[in-house]
Protein backbone atom coordinates (compact mmCIF):
# COMPACT_ATOMS: atom_id res chain seq x y z
CA UNK A 1 0.00 0.00 0.00
CA UNK A 2 1.25 3.17 -1.39
CA UNK A 3 0.11 6.51 -1.22
CA UNK A 4 0.67 9.30 -3.82
CA UNK A 5 0.66 12.82 -2.32
CA UNK A 6 0.48 16.31 -4.57
CA UNK A 7 4.35 17.65 -3.85
CA UNK A 8 2.43 21.30 -4.03
CA UNK A 9 -0.77 23.14 -3.62
CA UNK A 10 -2.53 23.99 -6.57
CA UNK A 11 -5.84 22.03 -8.64
CA UNK A 12 -5.79 18.87 -9.87
CA UNK A 13 -6.33 19.93 -13.93
CA UNK A 14 -6.19 15.64 -15.36
CA UNK A 15 -6.11 12.17 -14.16
CA UNK A 16 -4.46 9.53 -15.71
CA UNK A 17 -5.33 6.61 -13.95
CA UNK A 18 -8.47 4.72 -13.08
CA UNK A 19 -8.87 2.70 -10.48
CA UNK A 20 -7.55 -0.80 -10.57
CA UNK A 21 -5.26 0.23 -13.61
CA UNK A 22 -1.75 -0.56 -13.28
CA UNK A 23 0.85 2.00 -12.14
CA UNK A 24 4.56 1.50 -13.25
CA UNK A 25 7.35 3.74 -11.81
CA UNK A 26 7.83 7.27 -12.97
CA UNK A 27 4.19 6.97 -14.40
CA UNK A 28 2.42 10.70 -14.67
CA UNK A 29 -0.52 9.95 -12.97
CA UNK A 30 -1.98 13.04 -12.16
CA UNK A 31 -1.30 16.57 -13.35
CA UNK A 32 -1.86 19.24 -10.89
CA UNK A 33 -1.89 23.11 -12.04
CA UNK A 34 -0.08 25.70 -9.86
CA UNK A 35 1.57 28.87 -11.03
CA UNK A 36 -0.01 28.57 -14.19
CA UNK A 37 1.91 25.63 -14.63
CA UNK A 38 0.63 21.77 -15.20
CA UNK A 39 2.56 20.13 -12.89
CA UNK A 40 2.74 16.22 -13.31
CA UNK A 41 2.38 14.01 -10.09
CA UNK A 42 4.96 10.70 -10.81
CA UNK A 43 4.85 7.27 -9.11
CA UNK A 44 7.92 6.64 -6.99
CA UNK A 45 6.51 2.49 -6.79
CA UNK A 46 4.58 0.90 -9.25
CA UNK A 47 1.59 -0.64 -8.06
CA UNK A 48 -2.68 -0.98 -8.80
CA UNK A 49 -4.73 2.13 -8.35
CA UNK A 50 -7.21 1.47 -4.73
CA UNK A 51 -8.31 4.62 -4.95
CA UNK A 52 -8.73 8.22 -6.35
CA UNK A 53 -9.24 10.62 -3.87
CA UNK A 54 -9.51 13.69 -6.20
CA UNK A 55 -11.03 14.94 -9.60
CA UNK A 56 -10.69 17.42 -12.06
CA UNK A 57 -11.04 20.78 -10.25
CA UNK A 58 -10.30 19.77 -6.83
CA UNK A 59 -8.04 22.17 -4.55
CA UNK A 60 -5.42 20.39 -3.53
CA UNK A 61 -2.57 20.99 -0.59
CA UNK A 62 0.80 20.22 -0.89
CA UNK A 63 1.45 16.73 1.15
CA UNK A 64 -2.40 15.98 0.39
CA UNK A 65 -2.90 12.17 -0.65
CA UNK A 66 -4.53 12.18 -3.94
CA UNK A 67 -4.54 8.45 -4.44
CA UNK A 68 -3.54 5.06 -3.40
CA UNK A 69 -1.91 1.89 -4.59
CA UNK A 70 -1.49 -1.67 -3.33
CA UNK B 1 35.14 8.82 36.77
CA UNK B 2 38.03 9.75 34.77
CA UNK B 3 41.68 8.86 36.60
CA UNK B 4 43.62 12.36 36.84
CA UNK B 5 47.22 11.52 36.00
CA UNK B 6 49.41 12.50 38.90
CA UNK B 7 51.34 16.02 37.96
CA UNK B 8 52.65 17.59 40.26
CA UNK B 9 56.13 17.81 41.47
CA UNK B 10 55.84 15.19 44.83
CA UNK B 11 55.04 12.37 42.21
CA UNK B 12 58.06 10.78 40.85
CA UNK B 13 56.89 9.60 37.58
CA UNK B 14 59.34 9.49 34.56
CA UNK B 15 59.05 12.27 32.50
CA UNK B 16 57.96 9.38 29.49
CA UNK B 17 55.23 7.60 31.59
CA UNK B 18 53.98 10.94 32.60
CA UNK B 19 53.15 11.94 28.76
CA UNK B 20 52.17 8.22 28.71
CA UNK B 21 49.37 9.31 31.17
CA UNK B 22 48.41 12.70 29.46
CA UNK B 23 47.74 11.41 26.27
CA UNK B 24 45.70 7.95 27.80
CA UNK B 25 43.72 10.89 29.68
CA UNK B 26 43.02 12.87 26.51
CA UNK B 27 42.32 9.82 24.60
CA UNK B 28 39.54 9.14 27.12
CA UNK B 29 38.35 12.57 26.67
CA UNK B 30 35.46 13.43 29.11
CA UNK B 31 35.56 9.55 30.55
CA UNK B 32 33.23 6.68 30.19
CA UNK B 33 29.79 8.16 31.67
CA UNK B 34 29.70 11.74 29.50
CA UNK B 35 30.93 8.97 26.55
CA UNK B 36 27.99 6.36 27.54
CA UNK B 37 25.57 9.56 27.78
CA UNK B 38 26.09 10.60 24.57
CA UNK B 39 26.30 7.05 22.57
CA UNK B 40 22.34 7.14 24.84
CA UNK B 41 21.08 10.13 22.44
CA UNK B 42 22.14 8.02 19.53
CA UNK B 43 25.45 10.59 19.01
CA UNK B 44 29.11 9.16 18.46
CA UNK B 45 32.21 10.90 20.28
CA UNK B 46 34.64 13.25 18.31
CA UNK B 47 37.10 10.57 18.42
CA UNK B 48 34.96 7.99 17.04
CA UNK B 49 33.66 10.52 14.56
CA UNK B 50 37.60 10.76 13.18
CA UNK B 51 37.99 7.09 13.23
CA UNK B 52 34.62 6.75 10.21
CA UNK B 53 36.27 9.67 8.24
CA UNK B 54 39.72 9.35 7.71
CA UNK B 55 41.69 6.53 6.58
CA UNK B 56 43.07 4.51 9.28
CA UNK B 57 46.20 5.11 10.73
CA UNK B 58 46.65 8.26 8.94
CA UNK B 59 45.48 10.20 11.61
CA UNK B 60 48.57 13.14 13.31
CA UNK B 61 46.58 15.17 16.59
CA UNK B 62 47.77 18.57 17.04
CA UNK B 63 46.59 20.07 20.61
CA UNK B 64 46.11 17.30 22.64
CA UNK B 65 47.49 18.34 25.89
CA UNK B 66 45.32 21.58 26.00
CA UNK B 67 43.72 22.73 28.73
CA UNK B 68 41.41 25.34 29.36
CA UNK B 69 42.88 28.93 31.13
CA UNK B 70 40.32 28.23 33.77
CA UNK B 71 41.00 24.95 35.31
CA UNK B 72 38.19 22.74 36.99
CA UNK B 73 38.91 20.09 39.89
CA UNK B 74 35.22 18.67 39.70
CA UNK B 75 35.19 17.97 35.61
CA UNK B 76 37.35 16.19 32.94
CA UNK B 77 39.27 18.93 30.72
CA UNK B 78 40.82 17.47 28.34
CA UNK B 79 41.67 19.11 25.36
CA UNK B 80 39.87 21.76 26.04
CA UNK B 81 36.80 20.18 24.80
CA UNK B 82 37.90 19.71 21.26
CA UNK B 83 40.04 17.43 19.26
CA UNK B 84 42.18 18.90 16.49
CA UNK B 85 44.43 17.32 14.34
CA UNK B 86 45.34 16.34 10.08
CA UNK B 87 45.33 13.22 8.29
CA UNK B 88 43.97 11.69 4.91
CA UNK B 89 40.59 10.76 3.40
CA UNK B 90 41.59 8.42 0.27
CA UNK B 91 44.85 9.56 0.31
CA UNK B 92 44.55 12.96 0.19
CA UNK B 93 45.30 15.32 3.20
CA UNK B 94 42.99 17.08 5.24
CA UNK B 95 42.92 19.24 8.67
CA UNK B 96 39.81 18.30 10.77
CA UNK B 97 38.44 19.43 13.96
CA UNK B 98 35.66 17.89 15.90
CA UNK B 99 33.81 19.45 18.71
CA UNK B 100 34.37 16.78 21.97
CA UNK B 101 30.91 16.97 23.69
CA UNK B 102 31.97 14.35 26.21
CA UNK B 103 33.80 17.30 27.72
CA UNK B 104 32.23 20.41 29.20
CA UNK B 105 29.63 19.88 26.56
CA UNK B 106 31.91 20.58 23.77
CA UNK B 107 31.71 24.63 24.71
CA UNK B 108 34.06 27.02 23.38
CA UNK B 109 36.75 28.94 25.50
CA UNK B 110 40.01 30.44 24.39
CA UNK B 111 42.65 27.64 24.70
CA UNK B 112 39.66 25.69 22.45
CA UNK B 113 40.09 28.44 20.09
CA UNK B 114 43.45 28.52 19.69
CA UNK B 115 43.31 24.93 18.39
CA UNK B 116 40.59 25.37 16.03
CA UNK B 117 42.72 28.32 14.54
CA UNK B 118 46.09 26.13 14.97
CA UNK B 119 44.82 23.23 12.41
CA UNK B 120 42.67 25.82 10.59
CA UNK B 121 45.74 27.39 9.64
CA UNK B 122 47.64 24.63 8.82
CA UNK B 123 44.78 23.96 6.68
CA UNK B 124 44.77 27.20 4.73
CA UNK B 125 48.40 27.72 4.35
CA UNK B 126 49.41 24.52 3.47
CA UNK B 127 46.10 24.10 1.19
CA UNK B 128 44.13 21.20 1.80
CA UNK B 129 40.35 20.69 2.68
CA UNK B 130 38.94 22.02 6.57
CA UNK B 131 36.58 19.73 8.11
CA UNK B 132 34.42 20.36 11.26
CA UNK B 133 32.46 18.03 12.84
CA UNK B 134 30.24 20.27 15.12
CA UNK B 135 28.21 19.45 18.14
CA UNK B 136 27.98 21.79 20.89
CA UNK B 137 26.33 24.54 22.80
CA UNK B 138 28.19 27.49 22.42
CA UNK B 139 30.52 29.52 24.26
CA UNK B 140 31.48 28.82 27.93
CA UNK B 141 31.00 30.29 30.87
CA UNK B 142 33.09 31.98 33.22
CA UNK B 143 35.79 31.37 30.39
CA UNK B 144 33.80 33.99 27.99
CA UNK B 145 32.67 36.51 30.47
CA UNK B 146 33.51 39.87 30.63
CA UNK B 147 36.74 41.35 29.05
CA UNK B 148 37.68 37.48 28.25
CA UNK B 149 35.12 37.75 25.37
CA UNK B 150 36.59 40.43 23.59
CA UNK B 151 40.00 38.87 24.16
CA UNK B 152 39.22 36.09 22.45
CA UNK B 153 41.69 34.43 20.29
CA UNK B 154 39.97 33.95 17.15
CA UNK B 155 41.79 35.54 14.36
CA UNK B 156 39.35 35.85 11.36
CA UNK B 157 41.65 36.26 8.76
CA UNK B 158 43.18 32.43 8.78
CA UNK B 159 39.98 31.06 10.56
CA UNK B 160 37.04 32.09 8.15
CA UNK B 161 39.52 32.24 5.29
CA UNK B 162 42.78 30.88 3.93
CA UNK B 163 45.53 33.13 4.74
CA UNK B 164 46.35 36.59 1.88
CA UNK B 165 48.44 34.56 -0.69
CA UNK B 166 47.27 31.42 -0.01
CA UNK B 167 44.68 29.38 -2.03
CA UNK B 168 41.11 29.09 -1.29
CA UNK B 169 40.56 25.54 0.66
CA UNK B 170 37.17 23.32 0.65
CA UNK B 171 35.61 24.15 3.85
CA UNK B 172 33.26 21.40 4.97
CA UNK B 173 31.14 21.45 8.17
CA UNK B 174 29.08 18.51 9.73
CA UNK B 175 26.27 19.78 12.16
CA UNK B 176 26.25 16.46 14.31
CA UNK B 177 24.70 17.97 17.39
CA UNK B 178 22.87 21.12 18.56
CA UNK B 179 25.64 23.71 16.70
CA UNK B 180 25.06 27.03 18.16
CA UNK B 181 27.07 29.81 18.59
CA UNK B 182 30.85 29.08 17.48
CA UNK B 183 29.49 25.97 16.15
CA UNK B 184 27.20 27.73 13.69
CA UNK B 185 29.74 29.89 12.70
CA UNK B 186 31.65 26.86 11.47
CA UNK B 187 28.29 26.25 9.45
CA UNK B 188 28.73 29.60 8.18
CA UNK B 189 31.95 29.67 6.39
CA UNK B 190 31.53 25.70 4.50
CA UNK B 191 31.21 24.66 1.75
CA UNK B 192 29.48 22.21 2.38
CA UNK B 193 27.05 22.44 5.40
CA UNK B 194 25.90 18.58 6.10
CA UNK B 195 23.52 18.50 9.11
CA UNK B 196 22.21 15.27 11.03
CA UNK B 197 18.15 15.72 11.02
CA UNK B 198 17.97 15.82 14.48
CA UNK B 199 20.10 18.91 15.02
CA UNK B 200 19.88 22.49 14.68
CA UNK B 201 22.12 25.18 13.85
CA UNK B 202 21.12 28.42 15.10
CA UNK B 203 23.17 32.27 16.53
CA UNK B 204 21.72 30.80 20.04
CA UNK B 205 20.26 28.28 21.71
CA UNK B 206 16.75 27.98 22.98
CA UNK B 207 17.77 28.69 26.51
CA UNK B 208 19.78 31.79 26.04
CA UNK B 209 16.67 33.11 23.79
CA UNK B 210 14.22 32.68 26.35
CA UNK B 211 16.12 34.52 28.52
CA UNK B 212 17.21 37.62 26.30
CA UNK B 213 14.02 38.06 24.56
CA UNK B 214 11.25 35.87 26.20
CA UNK B 215 10.69 33.53 23.14
CA UNK B 216 9.97 29.95 23.68
CA UNK B 217 11.29 27.67 21.22
CA UNK B 218 12.33 24.60 20.40
CA UNK B 219 15.74 23.88 19.18
CA UNK B 220 14.03 22.37 16.05
CA UNK B 221 11.53 25.02 15.11
CA UNK B 222 14.53 27.73 15.76
CA UNK B 223 17.49 25.94 12.89
CA UNK B 224 16.26 22.21 12.70
CA UNK B 225 16.56 21.66 8.84
CA UNK B 226 13.25 23.02 7.76
CA UNK B 227 15.21 25.88 9.09
CA UNK B 228 18.23 25.26 7.98
CA UNK B 229 17.87 23.57 5.02
CA UNK B 230 14.65 25.37 3.70
CA UNK B 231 14.40 28.78 4.87
CA UNK B 232 17.34 29.95 5.32
CA UNK B 233 19.92 27.84 3.33
CA UNK B 234 22.22 27.24 5.73
CA UNK B 235 22.40 23.39 5.44
CA UNK B 236 22.97 21.95 1.94
CA UNK B 237 22.43 18.59 2.58
CA UNK B 238 20.43 16.76 5.52
CA UNK B 239 21.35 13.11 6.40
CA UNK B 240 19.36 10.65 8.57
CA UNK B 241 22.29 8.88 10.21
CA UNK B 242 26.11 10.38 10.84
CA UNK B 243 27.80 7.80 8.65
CA UNK B 244 25.46 9.20 5.84
CA UNK B 245 27.10 12.78 6.63
CA UNK B 246 30.64 11.43 6.39
CA UNK B 247 29.82 9.40 3.02
CA UNK B 248 28.36 12.70 1.81
CA UNK B 249 31.51 14.61 2.87
CA UNK B 250 33.85 12.14 1.63
CA UNK B 251 31.84 12.37 -1.81
CA UNK B 252 31.99 15.97 -2.22
CA UNK B 253 35.65 16.43 -1.51
CA UNK B 254 36.06 13.92 -4.50
CA UNK B 255 34.59 16.51 -6.77
CA UNK B 256 37.11 19.12 -5.53
CA UNK B 257 40.71 19.45 -5.56
CA UNK B 258 42.78 19.97 -2.75
CA UNK B 259 42.76 24.04 -2.89
CA UNK B 260 41.78 26.69 -5.81
CA UNK B 261 45.01 26.44 -6.97
CA UNK B 262 45.16 23.03 -7.78
CA UNK B 263 42.73 21.45 -11.00
CA UNK B 264 39.67 19.49 -9.96
CA UNK B 265 40.26 15.51 -9.74
CA UNK B 266 39.73 13.77 -12.74
CA UNK B 267 37.70 9.88 -12.45
CA UNK B 268 37.10 7.31 -15.22
CA UNK B 269 34.73 8.60 -17.88
CA UNK B 270 31.19 6.81 -17.81
CA UNK B 271 28.09 7.30 -19.91
CA UNK B 272 25.35 9.19 -19.06
CA UNK B 273 22.58 6.93 -17.11
CA UNK B 274 19.90 8.18 -19.71
CA UNK B 275 20.82 8.09 -22.92
CA UNK B 276 21.67 11.29 -23.97
CA UNK B 277 20.05 11.78 -27.05
CA UNK B 278 16.30 10.94 -25.75
CA UNK B 279 16.99 14.31 -23.52
CA UNK B 280 14.68 16.16 -25.99
CA UNK B 281 11.76 13.62 -24.91
CA UNK B 282 12.26 14.56 -21.36
CA UNK B 283 11.16 18.32 -21.35
CA UNK B 284 7.51 18.47 -22.85
CA UNK B 285 6.58 20.93 -25.74
CA UNK B 286 4.01 22.62 -24.29
CA UNK B 287 5.40 25.45 -22.21
CA UNK B 288 2.74 25.05 -19.34
CA UNK B 289 3.86 21.59 -18.85
CA UNK B 290 5.96 21.13 -15.76
CA UNK B 291 8.90 18.38 -15.58
CA UNK B 292 11.42 17.14 -13.36
CA UNK B 293 15.13 18.52 -14.46
CA UNK B 294 16.96 15.91 -12.40
CA UNK B 295 15.94 14.05 -15.38
CA UNK B 296 17.45 16.06 -17.99
CA UNK B 297 20.64 16.29 -15.64
CA UNK B 298 20.79 12.60 -15.91
CA UNK B 299 20.79 12.29 -19.76
CA UNK B 300 24.37 15.27 -19.55
CA UNK B 301 25.89 13.89 -16.71
CA UNK B 302 28.50 11.00 -15.83
CA UNK B 303 26.11 7.87 -14.35
CA UNK B 304 25.68 8.72 -10.73
CA UNK B 305 27.97 11.59 -10.82
CA UNK B 306 25.20 13.67 -9.65
CA UNK B 307 25.71 15.62 -6.45
CA UNK B 308 23.29 17.81 -5.09
CA UNK B 309 23.78 20.84 -3.08
CA UNK B 310 21.21 22.94 -1.67
CA UNK B 311 18.68 20.70 -2.29
CA UNK B 312 15.66 22.29 -0.40
CA UNK B 313 16.71 25.85 -0.38
CA UNK B 314 15.19 27.91 -3.55
CA UNK B 315 14.05 24.69 -5.01
CA UNK B 316 13.02 26.34 -8.47
CA UNK B 317 17.16 26.15 -9.45
CA UNK B 318 18.55 22.80 -9.30
CA UNK B 319 22.27 23.17 -8.33
CA UNK B 320 25.01 20.62 -7.58
CA UNK B 321 28.53 18.75 -8.36
CA UNK B 322 28.41 16.47 -11.06
CA UNK B 323 31.11 14.94 -13.86
CA UNK B 324 30.82 14.87 -17.26
CA UNK B 325 33.25 12.93 -19.23
CA UNK B 326 35.23 12.28 -15.80
CA UNK B 327 35.86 16.22 -15.17
CA UNK B 328 34.05 17.99 -12.02
CA UNK B 329 31.69 20.22 -13.23
CA UNK B 330 28.96 22.27 -11.66
CA UNK B 331 25.26 21.88 -12.80
CA UNK B 332 22.72 25.16 -12.86
CA UNK B 333 19.34 24.19 -14.05
CA UNK B 334 15.88 25.44 -13.79
CA UNK B 335 13.42 23.04 -11.95
CA UNK B 336 9.71 23.87 -13.42
CA UNK B 337 8.42 21.46 -10.81
CA UNK B 338 8.91 24.76 -8.39
CA UNK B 339 7.69 28.39 -9.29
CA UNK B 340 7.79 27.10 -13.00
CA UNK B 341 11.12 27.48 -12.85
CA UNK B 342 11.11 31.17 -11.57
CA UNK B 343 13.96 32.81 -9.89
CA UNK B 344 13.24 33.90 -6.30
CA UNK B 345 16.03 35.11 -3.36
CA UNK B 346 16.54 31.89 -2.23
CA UNK B 347 17.58 30.78 -5.67
CA UNK B 348 19.41 33.36 -6.57
CA UNK B 349 21.37 33.32 -3.41
CA UNK B 350 22.24 29.64 -3.34
CA UNK B 351 23.36 30.16 -7.10
CA UNK B 352 25.81 33.25 -6.34
CA UNK B 353 27.09 30.98 -3.37
CA UNK B 354 27.31 27.77 -6.20
CA UNK B 355 29.16 30.15 -9.00
CA UNK B 356 31.55 31.32 -6.16
CA UNK B 357 32.36 27.33 -5.25
CA UNK B 358 32.98 26.05 -8.78
CA UNK B 359 34.86 28.96 -9.84
CA UNK B 360 37.20 28.73 -6.56
CA UNK B 361 37.76 25.04 -6.99
CA UNK B 362 38.07 25.15 -10.83
CA UNK B 363 34.30 23.49 -12.03
CA UNK B 364 33.15 24.46 -14.76
CA UNK B 365 29.56 25.75 -14.79
CA UNK B 366 27.17 24.35 -17.06
CA UNK B 367 23.51 26.28 -16.98
CA UNK B 368 20.53 24.53 -18.42
CA UNK B 369 17.84 27.36 -18.79
CA UNK B 370 13.73 26.91 -18.92
CA UNK B 371 12.93 30.19 -17.20
CA UNK B 372 10.11 32.15 -17.17
CA UNK B 373 11.85 35.18 -14.93
CA UNK B 374 12.98 36.51 -11.84
CA UNK B 375 10.20 36.34 -9.46
CA UNK B 376 8.03 39.73 -9.15
CA UNK B 377 5.86 41.28 -6.65
CA UNK B 378 5.90 42.55 -3.44
CA UNK B 379 6.92 39.11 -1.25
CA UNK B 380 9.96 39.40 -3.90
CA UNK B 381 10.48 42.80 -3.66
CA UNK B 382 10.46 42.95 0.40
CA UNK B 383 12.87 40.16 0.35
CA UNK B 384 15.23 41.67 -1.66
CA UNK B 385 15.16 40.46 -5.56
CA UNK B 386 17.31 43.35 -6.86
CA UNK B 387 20.00 42.71 -4.25
CA UNK B 388 19.59 39.10 -5.25
CA UNK B 389 20.05 39.10 -9.16
CA UNK B 390 22.74 41.94 -8.48
CA UNK B 391 24.58 39.54 -6.44
CA UNK B 392 24.66 36.57 -9.09
CA UNK B 393 25.12 38.91 -12.38
CA UNK B 394 28.02 40.39 -11.30
CA UNK B 395 29.62 37.40 -9.29
CA UNK B 396 28.89 35.11 -12.58
CA UNK B 397 30.25 37.80 -14.94
CA UNK B 398 33.88 37.80 -13.05
CA UNK B 399 33.45 34.10 -12.82
CA UNK B 400 36.75 32.67 -14.76
CA UNK B 401 35.93 29.01 -15.06
CA UNK B 402 34.34 27.75 -18.20
CA UNK B 403 30.80 29.30 -18.46
CA UNK B 404 28.30 27.08 -21.01
CA UNK B 405 24.44 27.75 -21.74
CA UNK B 406 21.75 25.86 -23.02
CA UNK B 407 18.75 27.47 -23.49
CA UNK B 408 15.84 23.95 -23.46
CA UNK B 409 12.73 26.39 -23.29
CA UNK B 410 12.19 29.32 -21.66
CA UNK B 411 14.62 31.94 -20.97
CA UNK B 412 13.07 35.12 -20.14
CA UNK B 413 13.78 38.51 -18.38
CA UNK B 414 16.18 38.76 -15.68
CA UNK B 415 16.42 35.25 -15.36
CA UNK B 416 17.85 34.13 -18.53
CA UNK B 417 20.59 36.89 -18.15
CA UNK B 418 21.13 35.25 -14.50
CA UNK B 419 21.49 31.58 -15.97
CA UNK B 420 24.25 32.47 -18.48
CA UNK B 421 22.76 35.00 -20.43
CA UNK B 422 24.94 37.13 -23.02
CA UNK B 423 25.69 39.95 -20.50
CA UNK B 424 27.26 37.67 -18.01
CA UNK B 425 29.67 36.57 -21.05
CA UNK B 426 29.32 33.02 -21.18
CA UNK B 427 31.98 31.05 -23.46
CA UNK B 428 29.09 29.29 -25.15
CA UNK B 429 25.23 30.54 -25.11
CA UNK B 430 23.11 27.97 -27.40
CA UNK B 431 19.49 26.81 -28.03
CA UNK B 432 17.49 24.30 -28.75
CA UNK B 433 15.27 25.29 -31.44
CA UNK B 434 12.23 25.03 -29.45
CA UNK B 435 13.84 28.02 -27.24
CA UNK B 436 11.77 31.30 -26.64
CA UNK B 437 13.67 34.26 -25.47
CA UNK B 438 12.61 37.97 -24.76
CA UNK B 439 12.67 40.02 -21.98
CA UNK B 440 9.19 39.06 -21.00
CA UNK B 441 6.77 35.72 -21.27
CA UNK B 442 4.65 37.04 -24.21
CA UNK B 443 1.24 36.51 -22.16
CA UNK B 444 2.59 39.11 -19.78
CA UNK B 445 4.11 41.25 -22.33
CA UNK B 446 0.72 41.87 -24.43
CA UNK B 447 -0.95 42.38 -21.59
CA UNK B 448 1.74 45.12 -20.15
CA UNK B 449 2.71 46.22 -23.69
CA UNK B 450 -1.03 47.00 -24.64
CA UNK B 451 -2.45 47.25 -21.62
CA UNK B 452 -4.41 50.74 -22.67
CA UNK B 453 -5.41 49.69 -26.37
CA UNK B 454 -6.35 46.18 -24.46
CA UNK B 455 -9.00 47.77 -21.89
CA UNK B 456 -10.42 49.91 -24.66
CA UNK B 457 -10.71 46.69 -27.00
CA UNK B 458 -12.63 45.04 -23.88
CA UNK B 459 -14.75 48.27 -23.50
CA UNK B 460 -16.08 49.07 -27.37
CA UNK B 461 -16.36 45.47 -28.84
CA UNK B 462 -16.28 42.98 -25.73
CA UNK B 463 -14.65 40.11 -23.66
CA UNK B 464 -14.39 37.95 -27.33
CA UNK B 465 -13.25 40.77 -28.97
CA UNK B 466 -10.64 41.34 -26.28
CA UNK B 467 -9.41 37.61 -25.66
CA UNK B 468 -9.55 37.31 -29.60
CA UNK B 469 -6.71 40.07 -29.90
CA UNK B 470 -5.17 39.04 -26.68
CA UNK B 471 -4.63 35.03 -28.75
CA UNK B 472 -3.64 37.38 -31.39
CA UNK B 473 -0.56 39.26 -29.82
CA UNK B 474 0.83 36.82 -28.10
CA UNK B 475 1.25 34.30 -31.30
CA UNK B 476 3.07 37.61 -32.54
CA UNK B 477 5.57 37.88 -29.54
CA UNK B 478 5.49 33.91 -29.86
CA UNK B 479 7.26 34.04 -33.07
CA UNK B 480 9.35 36.80 -32.19
CA UNK B 481 10.44 35.13 -29.40
CA UNK B 482 11.78 32.06 -31.92
CA UNK B 483 15.56 31.56 -30.87
CA UNK B 484 16.40 32.14 -34.70
CA UNK B 485 16.76 35.92 -34.68
CA UNK B 486 18.75 35.65 -31.88
CA UNK B 487 21.08 33.16 -33.41
CA UNK B 488 21.09 35.73 -36.77
CA UNK B 489 22.34 38.41 -35.24
CA UNK B 490 25.21 35.99 -33.13
CA UNK B 491 22.94 36.44 -29.31
CA UNK B 492 23.15 32.68 -29.70
CA UNK B 493 26.86 31.19 -30.20
CA UNK B 494 24.36 28.48 -31.77
CA UNK B 495 21.05 26.45 -32.19
CA UNK B 496 21.77 23.01 -31.90
CA UNK B 497 19.04 19.47 -31.86
CA UNK B 498 18.67 18.54 -28.18
CA UNK B 499 20.70 14.94 -28.97
CA UNK B 500 23.65 16.88 -29.03
CA UNK B 501 23.40 18.87 -25.62
CA UNK B 502 26.01 16.53 -23.69
CA UNK B 503 28.61 16.41 -26.77
CA UNK B 504 28.55 20.09 -27.20
CA UNK B 505 28.87 20.83 -23.61
CA UNK B 506 31.89 18.50 -23.36
CA UNK B 507 33.48 20.17 -26.48
CA UNK B 508 33.02 23.64 -25.27
CA UNK B 509 34.39 23.17 -21.71
CA UNK B 510 37.57 21.83 -23.26
CA UNK B 511 37.75 24.55 -25.86
CA UNK B 512 36.65 27.21 -23.09
CA UNK B 513 39.43 25.71 -20.66
CA UNK B 514 42.12 27.49 -23.17
CA UNK B 515 45.49 25.85 -23.03
CA UNK B 516 46.69 26.79 -19.76
CA UNK B 517 46.49 25.17 -16.23
CA UNK B 518 42.44 24.53 -15.81
CA UNK B 519 42.81 26.50 -12.78
CA UNK B 520 40.48 30.10 -11.92
CA UNK B 521 42.16 32.64 -10.48
CA UNK B 522 39.73 33.40 -8.11
CA UNK B 523 40.49 30.53 -5.69
CA UNK B 524 43.88 29.97 -6.65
Amino acid sequence: MADINAHITGTVFEVHVEVGGTVSVDDEVIILESMKMELPVVAEEAGTVAEILVGPGDTVEAGQTLLRLT
Amino acid sequence: MTTRPATGADTPLDPIESLRARRAEALLGGGERRIARIHDSGRLTARERIDLLIDPGSWMELGMLAEPEIRREDMPTTGDAIVTGLATIAGRKVAILAIDATVMAGTTAPVNMRKQNRVAEWAGRKGFPLICLSDNDGGRVPDLLGWRFSGVPFDFTTFLQSPDGCAAIPRVTAALGPSYGDAALHAAMGDLVVMQKDTAIALSGPPVIKAAIGEDVTGEELGGPDVAAATNGSAHLVVDTEHDAFDRIKRFLSYLPDSGALPAPTVAPREPSTDPTTIGDLVPKSRRRGYDVRRVIDAVVDADSFFVWGERYGPSLVTGLARIEGQTVGIIASQPMHLAGALDVPALRKEAQFIDLCDRFNAPLVFLQDVPGLMIGTHAEKAGILAGYDQVVTRLARAKVPKIAVIMRKAFGGGHIALGGRPVKPDLLVAWPSAEMGFMEPSTGVRTVHRRALEALLESEGEEAYKAEIARLEAEWGAESEPWEAARNIILDDIIEPSETRRVITTAIDFAWGTGPRVSPHGA
